[in-house]
Protein backbone atom coordinates (compact mmCIF):
# COMPACT_ATOMS: atom_id res chain seq x y z
CA UNK A 1 0.00 0.00 0.00
CA UNK A 2 2.62 2.39 1.21
CA UNK A 3 4.83 1.65 -1.86
CA UNK A 4 1.56 2.61 -4.24
CA UNK A 5 1.26 5.91 -2.34
CA UNK A 6 4.49 7.06 -2.38
CA UNK A 7 4.83 6.27 -6.27
CA UNK A 8 1.47 8.67 -6.93
CA UNK A 9 2.94 10.94 -4.94
CA UNK A 10 5.71 11.56 -6.37
CA UNK A 11 4.62 11.49 -10.01
CA UNK A 12 2.12 14.14 -8.47
CA UNK A 13 5.15 16.21 -7.29
CA UNK A 14 7.31 16.11 -10.47
CA UNK A 15 4.75 16.97 -12.35
CA UNK A 16 3.94 20.45 -11.88
CA UNK A 17 8.01 20.92 -11.58
CA UNK A 18 8.27 19.61 -15.02
CA UNK A 19 5.86 21.56 -16.20
CA UNK A 20 6.86 24.80 -14.79
CA UNK A 21 10.95 23.59 -15.76
CA UNK A 22 9.46 23.01 -19.05
CA UNK A 23 7.85 26.15 -19.24
CA UNK A 24 10.47 28.48 -18.33
CA UNK A 25 13.37 26.85 -19.90
CA UNK A 26 13.78 27.18 -24.02
CA UNK A 27 14.97 29.48 -26.79
CA UNK A 28 13.61 32.23 -24.41
CA UNK A 29 14.20 32.12 -20.80
CA UNK A 30 12.09 33.77 -18.06
CA UNK A 31 11.75 33.08 -14.11
CA UNK A 32 8.86 31.17 -12.82
CA UNK A 33 7.82 34.20 -10.94
CA UNK A 34 8.03 36.61 -14.12
CA UNK A 35 6.01 33.84 -15.98
CA UNK A 36 3.49 33.67 -13.22
CA UNK A 37 3.25 38.06 -13.39
CA UNK A 38 3.55 37.64 -17.30
CA UNK A 39 0.77 35.55 -17.40
CA UNK A 40 -1.61 37.83 -15.27
CA UNK A 41 -0.79 40.94 -16.67
CA UNK A 42 -0.32 39.60 -20.16
CA UNK A 43 2.59 42.93 -20.39
CA UNK A 44 5.51 40.76 -20.61
CA UNK A 45 6.12 39.98 -24.38
CA UNK A 46 8.56 37.15 -23.72
CA UNK A 47 5.77 35.44 -21.56
CA UNK A 48 3.04 36.05 -24.39
CA UNK A 49 5.53 33.87 -26.96
CA UNK A 50 5.59 31.44 -24.52
CA UNK A 51 2.03 31.57 -23.71
CA UNK A 52 1.18 30.91 -27.61
CA UNK A 53 3.69 28.93 -28.60
CA UNK A 54 5.49 27.08 -25.13
CA UNK A 55 1.89 26.21 -23.65
CA UNK A 56 0.06 24.57 -26.65
CA UNK A 57 3.15 22.34 -26.57
CA UNK A 58 2.98 21.45 -22.89
CA UNK A 59 -0.28 20.41 -22.92
CA UNK A 60 -0.07 18.17 -25.72
CA UNK A 61 2.97 16.46 -24.55
CA UNK A 62 0.56 15.86 -21.33
CA UNK A 63 -2.22 14.94 -23.13
CA UNK A 64 -0.70 12.94 -25.63
CA UNK A 65 1.57 10.93 -22.74
CA UNK A 66 -0.86 9.92 -20.94
CA UNK A 67 -3.28 8.93 -23.68
CA UNK A 68 -0.46 6.83 -24.81
CA UNK A 69 0.29 5.33 -21.81
CA UNK A 70 -3.36 4.43 -20.70
CA UNK A 71 -4.04 3.41 -24.34
CA UNK A 72 -1.18 0.64 -23.95
CA UNK A 73 -2.41 -0.34 -20.16
CA UNK A 74 -5.64 -1.03 -22.02
CA UNK A 75 -4.49 -2.80 -25.03
CA UNK A 76 -2.32 -4.93 -22.87
CA UNK A 77 -5.64 -5.72 -20.87
CA UNK A 78 -7.30 -6.61 -24.10
CA UNK A 79 -4.71 -8.85 -25.73
CA UNK A 80 -3.44 -10.16 -22.38
CA UNK A 81 0.02 -9.02 -23.66
CA UNK A 82 2.48 -7.41 -21.86
CA UNK A 83 4.19 -6.62 -25.07
CA UNK A 84 1.09 -4.60 -27.05
CA UNK A 85 1.19 -0.96 -27.19
CA UNK A 86 -0.38 1.22 -30.00
CA UNK A 87 3.03 2.15 -31.25
CA UNK A 88 4.29 -1.40 -31.82
CA UNK A 89 1.27 -3.39 -33.14
CA UNK A 90 0.55 -0.55 -35.88
CA UNK A 91 -2.57 1.37 -34.19
CA UNK A 92 -0.71 4.18 -34.36
CA UNK A 93 0.62 4.02 -37.73
CA UNK A 94 -2.58 3.27 -38.76
CA UNK A 95 -3.89 6.46 -37.82
CA UNK A 96 -0.85 8.40 -38.61
CA UNK A 97 -1.52 7.01 -42.53
CA UNK A 98 -4.89 8.42 -42.62
CA UNK A 99 -4.07 11.23 -41.07
CA UNK A 100 -1.60 11.68 -43.62
CA UNK A 101 -3.47 11.10 -46.64
CA UNK A 102 -6.62 13.20 -44.99
CA UNK A 103 -3.97 16.07 -44.71
CA UNK A 104 -2.57 15.25 -48.27
CA UNK A 105 -5.61 15.27 -50.90
CA UNK A 106 -8.61 16.66 -48.41
CA UNK A 107 -7.32 19.67 -46.11
CA UNK A 108 -10.31 21.21 -45.74
CA UNK A 109 -11.75 17.79 -43.73
CA UNK A 110 -9.02 18.83 -41.23
CA UNK A 111 -11.61 18.82 -37.95
CA UNK A 112 -12.35 15.24 -38.86
CA UNK A 113 -8.73 14.59 -38.29
CA UNK A 114 -9.49 12.70 -34.61
CA UNK A 115 -12.50 10.83 -36.19
CA UNK A 116 -11.12 9.62 -39.54
CA UNK A 117 -7.24 9.11 -37.21
CA UNK A 118 -10.13 6.66 -35.02
CA UNK A 119 -10.61 4.79 -38.45
CA UNK A 120 -7.18 4.44 -39.70
CA UNK A 121 -6.45 3.20 -35.36
CA UNK A 122 -9.48 0.93 -35.75
CA UNK A 123 -8.46 -0.62 -38.68
CA UNK A 124 -4.45 -1.45 -37.96
CA UNK A 125 -6.07 -2.94 -34.80
CA UNK A 126 -8.34 -4.77 -36.15
CA UNK A 127 -6.28 -6.73 -38.44
CA UNK A 128 -3.59 -7.63 -36.04
CA UNK A 129 -6.28 -8.87 -33.79
CA UNK A 130 -8.27 -10.85 -36.11
CA UNK A 131 -4.63 -12.40 -37.42
CA UNK A 132 -3.37 -13.13 -34.21
CA UNK A 133 -6.90 -14.58 -32.82
CA UNK A 134 -6.18 -17.88 -34.66
CA UNK A 135 -2.90 -18.36 -32.43
CA UNK A 136 -4.75 -17.92 -29.36
CA UNK A 137 -3.11 -14.16 -28.99
CA UNK A 138 0.30 -15.75 -28.68
CA UNK A 139 1.83 -12.68 -27.53
CA UNK A 140 5.26 -12.93 -29.43
CA UNK A 141 3.32 -14.34 -32.87
CA UNK A 142 1.18 -11.05 -32.10
CA UNK A 143 3.77 -9.07 -32.19
CA UNK A 144 5.13 -10.11 -35.19
CA UNK A 145 1.89 -9.44 -37.04
CA UNK A 146 1.63 -6.15 -35.14
CA UNK A 147 5.63 -5.29 -36.34
CA UNK A 148 4.41 -6.27 -40.30
CA UNK A 149 1.23 -4.21 -39.85
CA UNK A 150 3.37 -1.21 -38.70
CA UNK A 151 5.30 -1.34 -41.27
CA UNK A 152 2.78 -1.72 -44.09
CA UNK A 153 1.13 1.74 -42.64
CA UNK A 154 4.44 3.46 -42.39
CA UNK A 155 5.83 2.40 -46.21
CA UNK A 156 2.23 3.94 -46.85
CA UNK A 157 2.70 6.83 -45.32
CA UNK A 158 6.50 7.55 -46.16
CA UNK A 159 5.14 6.78 -49.91
CA UNK A 160 2.83 9.45 -49.67
CA UNK A 161 5.11 11.95 -48.46
CA UNK A 162 7.93 10.79 -51.50
CA UNK A 163 5.31 11.30 -53.45
CA UNK A 164 3.95 14.85 -52.57
CA UNK A 165 7.05 16.71 -51.71
CA UNK A 166 4.37 20.16 -51.59
CA UNK A 167 2.86 18.94 -47.83
CA UNK A 168 6.05 18.09 -46.50
CA UNK A 169 6.28 20.53 -43.28
CA UNK A 170 3.18 18.71 -42.41
CA UNK A 171 3.46 15.14 -43.18
CA UNK A 172 6.68 14.97 -41.11
CA UNK A 173 5.14 16.52 -38.16
CA UNK A 174 2.69 13.71 -38.44
CA UNK A 175 5.33 10.52 -38.45
CA UNK A 176 8.07 11.77 -36.49
CA UNK A 177 6.56 14.05 -33.61
CA UNK A 178 8.06 17.27 -33.55
CA UNK A 179 5.62 18.88 -31.24
CA UNK A 180 6.43 22.41 -32.74
CA UNK A 181 4.31 24.51 -34.38
CA UNK A 182 1.52 23.76 -32.74
CA UNK A 183 -1.57 25.77 -31.87
CA UNK A 184 -4.38 26.23 -29.26
CA UNK A 185 -6.61 24.27 -31.90
CA UNK A 186 -4.75 21.48 -31.64
CA UNK A 187 -4.53 21.93 -28.02
CA UNK A 188 -8.74 21.81 -28.32
CA UNK A 189 -8.94 18.31 -30.15
CA UNK A 190 -6.60 16.66 -27.85
CA UNK A 191 -8.55 18.21 -24.59
CA UNK A 192 -11.45 17.23 -25.02
CA UNK A 193 -10.95 13.84 -26.87
CA UNK A 194 -8.28 12.98 -24.54
CA UNK A 195 -10.06 14.13 -21.10
CA UNK A 196 -12.90 11.67 -22.31
CA UNK A 197 -10.98 8.64 -23.21
CA UNK A 198 -8.82 9.00 -20.06
CA UNK A 199 -12.22 9.45 -17.95
CA UNK A 200 -14.01 6.46 -19.54
CA UNK A 201 -10.96 4.44 -19.14
CA UNK A 202 -11.05 5.37 -15.07
CA UNK A 203 -14.51 3.97 -15.11
CA UNK A 204 -13.56 1.01 -17.26
CA UNK A 205 -11.07 0.32 -14.23
CA UNK A 206 -12.62 -2.77 -13.03
CA UNK A 207 -13.66 -4.48 -16.02
CA UNK A 208 -9.42 -4.50 -17.53
CA UNK A 209 -8.96 -6.39 -14.07
CA UNK A 210 -11.60 -8.96 -14.89
CA UNK A 211 -9.80 -9.37 -18.25
CA UNK A 212 -6.57 -11.23 -16.26
CA UNK A 213 -8.80 -14.12 -15.91
CA UNK A 214 -8.88 -16.34 -18.37
CA UNK A 215 -12.02 -16.01 -21.12
CA UNK A 216 -13.87 -19.63 -20.25
CA UNK A 217 -13.62 -18.21 -16.25
CA UNK A 218 -15.28 -14.99 -16.91
CA UNK A 219 -17.39 -16.18 -18.83
CA UNK A 220 -18.91 -18.97 -16.41
CA UNK A 221 -18.97 -15.90 -13.85
CA UNK A 222 -21.34 -14.20 -16.16
CA UNK A 223 -19.29 -11.60 -17.62
CA UNK A 224 -19.25 -10.53 -20.73
CA UNK A 225 -16.15 -10.51 -22.09
CA UNK A 226 -16.70 -9.59 -25.31
CA UNK A 227 -18.28 -6.64 -24.85
CA UNK A 228 -15.78 -5.53 -22.35
CA UNK A 229 -13.16 -6.08 -24.42
CA UNK A 230 -15.06 -4.28 -27.34
CA UNK A 231 -15.53 -0.96 -25.54
CA UNK A 232 -11.95 -1.22 -23.68
CA UNK A 233 -10.30 -1.49 -27.59
CA UNK A 234 -12.65 0.93 -28.79
CA UNK A 235 -11.01 3.22 -25.58
CA UNK A 236 -7.45 2.39 -26.96
CA UNK A 237 -7.70 2.84 -30.13
CA UNK A 238 -9.19 6.67 -29.30
CA UNK A 239 -6.79 7.53 -27.47
CA UNK A 240 -3.74 6.27 -29.40
CA UNK A 241 -5.50 8.18 -32.92
CA UNK A 242 -6.03 11.22 -30.53
CA UNK A 243 -2.38 11.41 -29.77
CA UNK A 244 -0.84 10.53 -32.86
CA UNK A 245 -3.15 12.64 -35.13
CA UNK A 246 -2.21 16.05 -32.77
CA UNK A 247 1.30 15.00 -31.50
CA UNK A 248 2.65 12.68 -33.98
CA UNK A 249 4.04 9.08 -33.58
CA UNK A 250 5.16 8.33 -30.71
CA UNK A 251 6.66 4.27 -29.69
CA UNK A 252 7.33 2.77 -26.06
CA UNK A 253 5.82 5.08 -24.00
CA UNK A 254 2.49 2.81 -23.90
CA UNK A 255 5.05 -0.19 -22.66
CA UNK A 256 7.43 1.99 -20.58
CA UNK A 257 5.00 3.67 -18.39
CA UNK A 258 2.67 0.51 -18.20
CA UNK A 259 5.39 -1.75 -16.75
CA UNK A 260 6.78 0.53 -14.62
CA UNK A 261 3.48 1.73 -13.53
CA UNK A 262 3.25 -2.34 -12.35
CA UNK A 263 6.21 -2.63 -10.59
CA UNK A 264 5.34 0.56 -8.79
CA UNK A 265 1.50 0.46 -7.99
CA UNK A 266 0.84 -3.18 -8.77
CA UNK A 267 -1.60 -4.84 -11.37
CA UNK A 268 -4.57 -3.30 -10.30
CA UNK A 269 -6.18 -1.05 -13.07
CA UNK A 270 -7.32 1.01 -10.19
CA UNK A 271 -4.15 2.42 -9.49
CA UNK A 272 -2.70 1.39 -13.07
CA UNK A 273 -4.76 3.74 -15.12
CA UNK A 274 -4.37 6.86 -13.08
CA UNK A 275 -0.73 6.17 -12.54
CA UNK A 276 0.44 5.78 -15.98
CA UNK A 277 -1.94 9.09 -16.71
CA UNK A 278 0.44 11.54 -14.69
CA UNK A 279 3.67 9.26 -15.84
CA UNK A 280 2.60 8.95 -19.45
CA UNK A 281 2.46 12.73 -19.45
CA UNK A 282 5.21 13.18 -17.37
CA UNK A 283 7.32 11.03 -19.72
CA UNK A 284 6.19 12.77 -23.01
CA UNK A 285 6.62 16.32 -21.43
CA UNK A 286 10.29 15.47 -20.23
CA UNK A 287 11.25 13.98 -23.51
CA UNK A 288 10.03 17.14 -25.69
CA UNK A 289 11.99 19.50 -23.06
CA UNK A 290 15.14 17.42 -23.23
CA UNK A 291 14.88 17.15 -26.98
CA UNK A 292 14.26 20.95 -27.78
CA UNK A 293 17.04 22.24 -25.20
CA UNK A 294 19.90 19.62 -25.58
CA UNK A 295 20.69 20.79 -28.45
CA UNK A 296 19.27 24.17 -29.06
CA UNK A 297 18.63 25.68 -31.14
CA UNK A 298 18.13 22.62 -33.14
CA UNK A 299 16.00 20.30 -31.65
CA UNK A 300 15.50 16.70 -31.79
CA UNK A 301 11.79 15.38 -32.01
CA UNK A 302 10.54 14.08 -28.56
CA UNK A 303 9.47 10.86 -30.41
CA UNK A 304 13.56 10.17 -31.31
CA UNK A 305 14.61 10.76 -27.53
CA UNK A 306 11.31 8.24 -26.58
CA UNK A 307 12.88 6.09 -29.04
CA UNK A 308 15.97 6.34 -27.67
CA UNK A 309 15.06 5.23 -24.36
CA UNK A 310 12.43 2.94 -25.38
CA UNK A 311 14.59 0.36 -27.63
CA UNK A 312 16.81 -0.78 -25.01
CA UNK A 313 13.48 -0.98 -22.58
CA UNK A 314 11.83 -3.32 -25.08
CA UNK A 315 14.81 -5.86 -25.20
CA UNK A 316 14.90 -6.22 -21.75
CA UNK A 317 11.33 -6.67 -21.60
CA UNK A 318 10.85 -9.49 -23.50
CA UNK A 319 13.57 -11.44 -21.89
CA UNK A 320 11.56 -10.97 -19.01
CA UNK A 321 8.35 -11.11 -20.64
CA UNK A 322 7.42 -14.78 -19.86
CA UNK A 323 6.35 -14.13 -16.66
CA UNK A 324 4.36 -11.26 -17.34
CA UNK A 325 0.50 -12.36 -17.24
CA UNK A 326 1.58 -15.90 -16.49
CA UNK A 327 2.55 -17.21 -20.00
CA UNK B 1 -28.99 -31.64 -15.51
CA UNK B 2 -30.50 -33.26 -18.52
CA UNK B 3 -28.02 -33.81 -21.94
CA UNK B 4 -30.36 -34.59 -24.82
CA UNK B 5 -29.21 -35.96 -28.31
CA UNK B 6 -26.05 -33.23 -27.85
CA UNK B 7 -23.40 -33.15 -30.91
CA UNK B 8 -20.73 -31.09 -31.39
CA UNK B 9 -18.10 -30.24 -33.70
CA UNK B 10 -15.34 -27.50 -34.15
CA UNK B 11 -14.49 -25.93 -37.04
CA UNK B 12 -12.01 -28.77 -38.62
CA UNK B 13 -15.43 -30.88 -38.95
CA UNK B 14 -14.08 -34.09 -36.51
CA UNK B 15 -17.17 -34.97 -34.63
CA UNK B 16 -15.96 -34.46 -31.21
CA UNK B 17 -19.21 -35.30 -29.30
CA UNK B 18 -22.09 -37.38 -30.82
CA UNK B 19 -25.49 -38.02 -30.36
CA UNK B 20 -24.86 -37.96 -25.95
CA UNK B 21 -27.49 -38.16 -23.73
CA UNK B 22 -27.64 -38.67 -20.39
CA UNK B 23 -28.97 -37.40 -17.10
CA UNK B 24 -26.92 -35.95 -14.01
CA UNK B 25 -28.32 -36.78 -10.27
CA UNK B 26 -28.93 -33.69 -7.84
CA UNK B 27 -26.45 -33.92 -4.58
CA UNK B 28 -24.13 -36.76 -6.59
CA UNK B 29 -20.44 -36.83 -7.74
CA UNK B 30 -20.75 -37.81 -11.43
CA UNK B 31 -17.57 -38.38 -13.02
CA UNK B 32 -16.13 -38.72 -16.98
CA UNK B 33 -13.95 -40.85 -17.62
CA UNK B 34 -12.43 -41.97 -21.28
CA UNK B 35 -8.87 -42.05 -22.98
CA UNK B 36 -7.38 -38.66 -24.62
CA UNK B 37 -9.26 -37.34 -27.46
CA UNK B 38 -12.67 -39.56 -26.36
CA UNK B 39 -14.02 -35.78 -26.46
CA UNK B 40 -14.54 -35.46 -22.55
CA UNK B 41 -13.15 -32.29 -22.41
CA UNK B 42 -15.46 -31.19 -25.12
CA UNK B 43 -18.47 -32.47 -23.59
CA UNK B 44 -17.55 -30.75 -19.99
CA UNK B 45 -17.24 -27.23 -22.60
CA UNK B 46 -20.78 -27.68 -23.59
CA UNK B 47 -21.72 -28.96 -19.88
CA UNK B 48 -20.14 -25.28 -19.04
CA UNK B 49 -21.68 -23.34 -21.85
CA UNK B 50 -18.11 -22.33 -23.09
CA UNK B 51 -19.97 -24.60 -26.30
CA UNK B 52 -23.23 -24.53 -28.10
CA UNK B 53 -24.49 -27.75 -29.20
CA UNK B 54 -25.01 -28.20 -33.01
CA UNK B 55 -27.82 -30.43 -32.35
CA UNK B 56 -29.46 -31.42 -28.98
CA UNK B 57 -30.22 -29.64 -25.93
CA UNK B 58 -28.51 -29.41 -22.13
CA UNK B 59 -31.36 -28.70 -19.62
CA UNK B 60 -30.18 -27.51 -15.87
CA UNK B 61 -32.97 -27.16 -13.80
CA UNK B 62 -35.24 -27.63 -16.78
CA UNK B 63 -34.38 -24.78 -18.48
CA UNK B 64 -32.00 -24.93 -21.68
CA UNK B 65 -28.71 -23.36 -21.27
CA UNK B 66 -29.37 -21.37 -23.91
CA UNK B 67 -32.14 -19.51 -22.53
CA UNK B 68 -29.88 -18.78 -19.02
CA UNK B 69 -28.92 -15.16 -19.20
CA UNK B 70 -24.91 -14.98 -18.31
CA UNK B 71 -25.40 -13.74 -14.88
CA UNK B 72 -28.09 -16.01 -14.26
CA UNK B 73 -26.55 -19.10 -15.09
CA UNK B 74 -23.45 -18.32 -13.64
CA UNK B 75 -25.38 -18.24 -10.31
CA UNK B 76 -26.39 -21.86 -11.14
CA UNK B 77 -23.52 -23.33 -12.63
CA UNK B 78 -19.91 -23.05 -11.38
CA UNK B 79 -17.09 -24.02 -12.92
CA UNK B 80 -13.26 -24.75 -12.01
CA UNK B 81 -11.48 -25.32 -15.69
CA UNK B 82 -8.13 -27.22 -16.06
CA UNK B 83 -6.05 -24.17 -16.77
CA UNK B 84 -6.69 -21.25 -14.76
CA UNK B 85 -4.81 -18.03 -14.98
CA UNK B 86 -4.80 -14.75 -12.49
CA UNK B 87 -2.27 -12.14 -12.20
CA UNK B 88 0.84 -12.23 -10.32
CA UNK B 89 0.22 -9.83 -7.39
CA UNK B 90 -3.59 -11.15 -6.72
CA UNK B 91 -4.30 -12.19 -3.31
CA UNK B 92 -6.22 -15.57 -2.55
CA UNK B 93 -9.45 -13.57 -0.69
CA UNK B 94 -9.19 -11.36 -4.02
CA UNK B 95 -9.43 -14.14 -5.92
CA UNK B 96 -12.32 -15.62 -4.21
CA UNK B 97 -14.53 -12.17 -3.93
CA UNK B 98 -14.45 -12.98 -8.11
CA UNK B 99 -17.16 -15.88 -7.30
CA UNK B 100 -19.41 -12.84 -6.36
CA UNK B 101 -19.25 -11.12 -10.06
CA UNK B 102 -22.41 -12.47 -11.40
CA UNK B 103 -24.24 -11.13 -7.83
CA UNK B 104 -22.92 -7.32 -8.93
CA UNK B 105 -24.00 -4.83 -11.20
CA UNK B 106 -21.74 -2.75 -13.08
CA UNK B 107 -19.75 0.01 -10.84
CA UNK B 108 -20.86 -1.73 -7.85
CA UNK B 109 -19.16 -2.21 -4.39
CA UNK B 110 -18.82 -5.58 -2.42
CA UNK B 111 -21.92 -6.25 -0.04
CA UNK B 112 -21.34 -7.09 3.62
CA UNK B 113 -23.47 -10.19 2.13
CA UNK B 114 -20.58 -10.93 -0.37
CA UNK B 115 -18.27 -10.60 2.61
CA UNK B 116 -19.50 -13.41 4.60
CA UNK B 117 -20.20 -15.85 1.57
CA UNK B 118 -16.20 -15.12 0.75
CA UNK B 119 -14.86 -15.78 4.22
CA UNK B 120 -17.49 -19.39 4.19
CA UNK B 121 -15.68 -20.24 0.55
CA UNK B 122 -12.56 -19.40 2.04
CA UNK B 123 -13.44 -20.87 5.72
CA UNK B 124 -14.93 -24.58 3.50
CA UNK B 125 -11.54 -25.25 1.56
CA UNK B 126 -9.16 -24.10 4.46
CA UNK B 127 -8.13 -21.29 2.96
CA UNK B 128 -9.33 -18.53 5.63
CA UNK B 129 -5.68 -18.61 7.66
CA UNK B 130 -3.73 -18.07 3.95
CA UNK B 131 -6.23 -15.58 2.43
CA UNK B 132 -3.94 -12.63 2.16
CA UNK B 133 -1.26 -14.45 0.50
CA UNK B 134 -0.24 -14.16 -3.14
CA UNK B 135 -1.55 -17.26 -5.62
CA UNK B 136 1.80 -17.34 -7.37
CA UNK B 137 2.73 -18.34 -3.68
CA UNK B 138 0.16 -21.20 -2.72
CA UNK B 139 1.58 -24.79 -3.87
CA UNK B 140 -0.47 -26.41 -6.66
CA UNK B 141 -2.69 -27.99 -4.64
CA UNK B 142 -3.94 -24.64 -2.82
CA UNK B 143 -4.26 -23.20 -5.74
CA UNK B 144 -7.10 -25.42 -6.97
CA UNK B 145 -8.28 -25.50 -3.64
CA UNK B 146 -8.43 -21.08 -4.45
CA UNK B 147 -10.36 -21.33 -7.50
CA UNK B 148 -12.77 -24.31 -6.21
CA UNK B 149 -13.13 -21.00 -2.93
CA UNK B 150 -14.18 -19.05 -5.81
CA UNK B 151 -16.36 -20.92 -7.54
CA UNK B 152 -18.14 -21.99 -4.02
CA UNK B 153 -18.51 -18.28 -3.64
CA UNK B 154 -20.95 -18.52 -6.37
CA UNK B 155 -23.35 -20.51 -4.20
CA UNK B 156 -24.83 -22.35 -7.24
CA UNK B 157 -26.33 -25.97 -6.89
CA UNK B 158 -23.87 -26.98 -9.24
CA UNK B 159 -20.09 -27.31 -9.35
CA UNK B 160 -18.33 -28.48 -12.37
CA UNK B 161 -14.68 -29.51 -12.33
CA UNK B 162 -12.74 -29.80 -15.66
CA UNK B 163 -10.01 -32.72 -14.68
CA UNK B 164 -9.15 -30.81 -11.12
CA UNK B 165 -6.31 -33.68 -9.83
CA UNK B 166 -4.21 -33.33 -12.76
CA UNK B 167 -0.82 -31.75 -12.53
CA UNK B 168 -1.29 -32.05 -8.59
CA UNK B 169 0.93 -34.48 -6.64
CA UNK B 170 -0.83 -37.88 -4.96
CA UNK B 171 -1.10 -35.77 -1.83
CA UNK B 172 -2.95 -33.10 -3.16
CA UNK B 173 -5.19 -35.07 -5.76
CA UNK B 174 -6.62 -36.89 -2.17
CA UNK B 175 -6.78 -33.68 -0.86
CA UNK B 176 -9.05 -32.43 -3.97
CA UNK B 177 -11.26 -35.07 -4.05
CA UNK B 178 -11.94 -35.58 -0.77
CA UNK B 179 -13.07 -31.53 -0.80
CA UNK B 180 -15.35 -32.32 -3.35
CA UNK B 181 -16.80 -35.26 -1.55
CA UNK B 182 -16.77 -33.28 1.73
CA UNK B 183 -18.84 -30.72 -0.57
CA UNK B 184 -21.41 -33.01 -1.57
CA UNK B 185 -22.26 -34.22 1.52
CA UNK B 186 -22.03 -30.89 3.57
CA UNK B 187 -23.04 -28.30 0.90
CA UNK B 188 -25.65 -30.66 -0.77
CA UNK B 189 -23.56 -29.66 -4.38
CA UNK B 190 -24.19 -31.66 -7.40
CA UNK B 191 -20.86 -32.41 -8.87
CA UNK B 192 -19.79 -33.40 -12.18
CA UNK B 193 -15.97 -33.59 -13.10
CA UNK B 194 -13.68 -35.28 -15.33
CA UNK B 195 -11.08 -37.54 -13.98
CA UNK B 196 -8.03 -39.55 -15.17
CA UNK B 197 -7.66 -41.97 -12.61
CA UNK B 198 -10.18 -44.88 -13.00
CA UNK B 199 -9.84 -45.83 -9.52
CA UNK B 200 -9.96 -42.59 -7.99
CA UNK B 201 -13.34 -42.74 -10.09
CA UNK B 202 -14.26 -45.62 -8.75
CA UNK B 203 -13.90 -44.45 -5.24
CA UNK B 204 -15.56 -40.70 -5.23
CA UNK B 205 -17.67 -41.06 -7.66
CA UNK B 206 -22.01 -41.99 -7.58
CA UNK B 207 -22.24 -42.23 -11.29
CA UNK B 208 -19.04 -43.22 -13.93
CA UNK B 209 -20.43 -42.16 -18.01
CA UNK B 210 -17.58 -43.74 -19.75
CA UNK B 211 -16.80 -42.38 -22.85
CA UNK B 212 -14.88 -43.27 -26.46
CA UNK B 213 -15.00 -41.06 -29.80
CA UNK B 214 -17.06 -39.06 -28.50
CA UNK B 215 -19.51 -41.48 -27.50
CA UNK B 216 -21.24 -42.53 -24.39
CA UNK B 217 -20.01 -46.39 -23.90
CA UNK B 218 -21.43 -46.89 -20.27
CA UNK B 219 -22.76 -44.99 -17.71
CA UNK B 220 -24.39 -45.93 -14.43
CA UNK B 221 -22.94 -46.83 -10.78
CA UNK B 222 -19.16 -47.69 -10.64
CA UNK B 223 -19.53 -50.66 -8.97
CA UNK B 224 -21.68 -51.86 -11.95
CA UNK B 225 -19.87 -50.41 -14.95
CA UNK B 226 -16.20 -50.65 -14.35
CA UNK B 227 -15.76 -53.98 -15.90
CA UNK B 228 -12.86 -55.76 -17.56
CA UNK B 229 -14.46 -55.70 -20.85
CA UNK B 230 -15.62 -51.90 -20.61
CA UNK B 231 -11.63 -50.93 -20.00
CA UNK B 232 -10.39 -53.56 -23.17
CA UNK B 233 -12.83 -51.61 -25.06
CA UNK B 234 -12.56 -48.10 -23.94
CA UNK B 235 -8.70 -47.71 -22.99
CA UNK B 236 -7.43 -50.64 -24.90
CA UNK B 237 -5.64 -51.81 -21.41
CA UNK B 238 -6.00 -55.42 -19.77
CA UNK B 239 -6.83 -54.64 -16.28
CA UNK B 240 -7.37 -57.02 -13.11
CA UNK B 241 -10.63 -55.77 -10.97
CA UNK B 242 -10.45 -56.71 -7.37
CA UNK B 243 -13.44 -56.22 -4.69
CA UNK B 244 -11.75 -55.88 -1.26
CA UNK B 245 -13.26 -55.69 1.84
CA UNK B 246 -11.48 -52.86 3.37
CA UNK B 247 -11.02 -50.79 0.26
CA UNK B 248 -13.98 -51.51 -1.92
CA UNK B 249 -13.31 -51.88 -5.67
CA UNK B 250 -10.03 -51.78 -7.50
CA UNK B 251 -8.70 -51.76 -10.61
CA UNK B 252 -4.92 -52.58 -11.44
CA UNK B 253 -3.97 -52.21 -15.10
CA UNK B 254 -1.81 -54.83 -16.44
CA UNK B 255 -1.16 -54.07 -20.01
CA UNK B 256 -1.71 -53.04 -23.61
Amino acid sequence: MNKKIVSMLIVLILLPLAIIYSATTGSIDVTAWELVKGLFTGADENVNIIKDLRFPRIIISLFAGAALAVSGVLLQSVMRNPLAEPGIIGVSSGSAFVTLVVLTFFPTLFFFTPLLAFIGGALAFLLVYSLSWKSGLNPLRMILIGVAINAVFTGFSELLMSSNASSMMQSVSVTHSTLTMKTWNDVQIIVIYGSLGLLVAFFLNAWANHLSLSDATLHNLGFRVNLARFVISVVAVLLASIATAVAGMFTFVGLLVPHIGRTLVGSDHKWLIPFSTLAGALLILIADTIGRTIMAPLEVPASIIMAIIGGPFLIFLLRKSDRIYGH
Amino acid sequence: MDIKNVTFAYQDGIVRVKDVSFSIAKGKITTIIGPNGSGKSTLMSLLTNNNKPQSGHIYLEGKDLNEYRPKELAKTLAVVHQYNVAPRDMTVEKLVYYGRLPYKKMFQQDRSEDAEIVQWALKVTGLYERRHMLIENLSGGQQQRAWIAMALAQKTPYLLLDEPTSNLDIYYQYDILNLVKQLRDEQGLTIVMVLHDINQAIQFSDAIIAMKDGEIVAQGDPKEIVTKELMQEVYGVDVVIKEDEDIGMYMVPLGV
